[in-house]
């Protein structure tokens, strides 16, 4: 490594390793998630090439951070990379401890400081193989946006690293009725995932008894009794659930526990909030829901989303909240961008750090 | 995250949450909050006035709390919640089992001491 002085070399002999565990990077996002970076205790230089660690992540320099350790902690130093270097958010402009537990943004990569053995690494690499699977069948429960025809689709998913619990689907339910509805289930990680689907797949294949699925409030009624959290490991969700007819314009729509939908007419320059409430799904035994409607006038545009589009944490160090992410709908169109990729731009470009705490699921449709 | 206790010699469990209710926070403090709620015996005051962020996870901790008490017959309100706590509580309809109270006296009554 570069840059050598005296003093790091008297920190590399301060290294504490006992028992046999090792001080890793672990790779929480992105396509690398789950490696696990073993810290020397030579130290090392991270960047995109040119260094002893690579990372295969566009947004990181070539030579772009270095770390050395002291004590239970890494030193991490910026070697003045083009997107800098974070620790839990703060940007490093002078070498800055990274305690165990801490997290590490080198580029769009966020790494996890950990101290494992040998055996905890292997499970770990496991579990996040399991995770990559997981993620990858909820994309497969995903439709295909629909491009034309009374009912068009865009959308955005970005799973977080850890894998959230949302996932959101549209279908005709006769010729006359479409459905369209979003889940967020409580928590992250592989039980998270498992409870999505199975909610999922009782939505898009109408496994419900004696329910209409074209009235909001008795599928959310029946979803309710169906997912007890005390019955499905202590996990909830919530959901907007909307039903469209095309004969007469009209949307029916009611909500567990979600924020509301948001409606942009085309002779308006402020969304309508088709705010409904209900008790999220799973909470208690026999909570009632009630819908409401709407006619869609022609040309609008409705916006349904998960609440991991706003909680996040701005450049300016408050959380944004859904009064941001109004803001940026009712913001102008930007030529050569898609709806949700415009508003994901926009989120983006108030969010400290480059990753989704949460999942990611905005769903555009048109009329 | 961090939890405080605000007293034990009042007739409920008085109590602090302090920074973010993420599902890192909740793993952080929820057995204490279990046992110096939940299972404190009697009905339950949470000082939101400090928690900044609650996520899923924070809204399931405080729920799970209000149902055990529920069934013991007592009651769970939060007190002061910020307003970002506020609109999460309001979006998922969360009053209805947690009631919200801006003084510690309008608790007491809340939780029928008054």
């Amino acid at each position: 490594m570069g840059n050598d002085t005296t003093a790091q070399t008297v920190i590399f002999t301060q290294r504490v390793d006992a028992g046999g565990v090792t001080h890793y990077l672990v790779v929480r996002n992105g396509p690398e998630a789950g490696r696990h970076i073993e810290v020397t205790t030579e130290g090392q230089q991270m960047g995109r090439s040119e260094a002893d660690v690579t990372m295969a992540d566009r947004a990181v320099s070539k030579l772009h951070c270095e770390i050395v350790m002291f004590g239970d902690s890494l030193i991490v130093k910026d070697l003045g990379s083009t997107n800098g270097t974070f620790i839990d958010g703060q940007e490093v402009t002078s070498p800055a401890s990274l305690p165990v537990g801490s997290m590490l943004q080198v580029g769009e990569t966020l790494l996890v400081h950990e101290v494992r053995t040998p055996e905890e690494v292997a499970q770990d690499e496991q579990l996040s193989e399991d995770v990559d699977r997981a993620v990858e069948y909820v994309l497969s429960l995903l439709p295909e946006p629909l491009l034309d025809g009374p009912v068009r689709t865009q959308w955005r998913y970005i799973p977080s690293a850890q894998l959230g619990g949302d996932a959101f689907g549209y279908h005709k339910l006769d010729d006359d009725h479409w459905v369209l509805y979003l889940v967020d289930v409580c928590g992250h990680g592989m039980g998270a995932a498992l409870h999505t689907v199975s909610v999922m797949n009782t939505l898009r294949n109408g496994t419900l008894p004696n329910v209409d699925f074209t009235v909001p409030e008795q599928v959310l009624k029946a979803l309710n009794r169906a997912y007890p959290m005390e019955d499905h490991g202590g996990k909830y969700c919530t959901i907007w659930y909307g039903v469209y007819q095309l004969s007469t314009r009209q949307l029916v729509f009611g909500a567990a526990g979600h924020p509301p939908a948001l409606l942009l007419k085309a002779d308006s320059e402020h969304v309508d909030e088709l705010d409904i409430r209900g008790l999220p799904i799973g909470m208690i035994e026999d909570a009632e829901y009630t819908s409401s409607d709407v006619v869609i006038p022609e040309a609008a545009t409705l916006y349904v989303y998960s609440d991991g589009v706003y909680e996040i944490v701005t450049k300016d160090g408050r959380n944004g909240t859904l009064k941001d992410l109004i803001d940026i709908i009712e913001g102008p169109e930007q030529p050569g961008l898609g709806e949700p990729e415009r508003i994901e731009k926009a989120v983006r470009d108030q969010m400290a750090g480059t990753a989704f705490d949460d999942d990611f699921s905005l769903l555009v449709v048109s009329f | 995250m961090e939890l405080s206790i605000i007293s034990e010699d009042k007739p409920f469990s008085h109590v602090k949450l302090s920074g973010r209710l993420d599902t890192a926070g909740v793993d952080f403090v929820e057995t204490s909050f279990v046992a110096a709620t939940a299972e404190g015996g009697k009905p339950a005051v949470v000082d939101m006035s400090e928690v900044d962020f609650m996520g899923s996870m924070g809204i399931r901790m405080l729920v799970a709390a209000a149902k055990k008490l529920a069934g013991q017959g007592e009651k769970l309100v939060l007190l002061n919640p910020h307003e970002f706590v506020d609109e999460t509580m309001k979006n998922a309809d969360l009053y209805m089992l947690i009631p919200v109270a801006y003084s510690e006296e309008e608790a007491v009554t809340l939780l029928g001491l008054g």
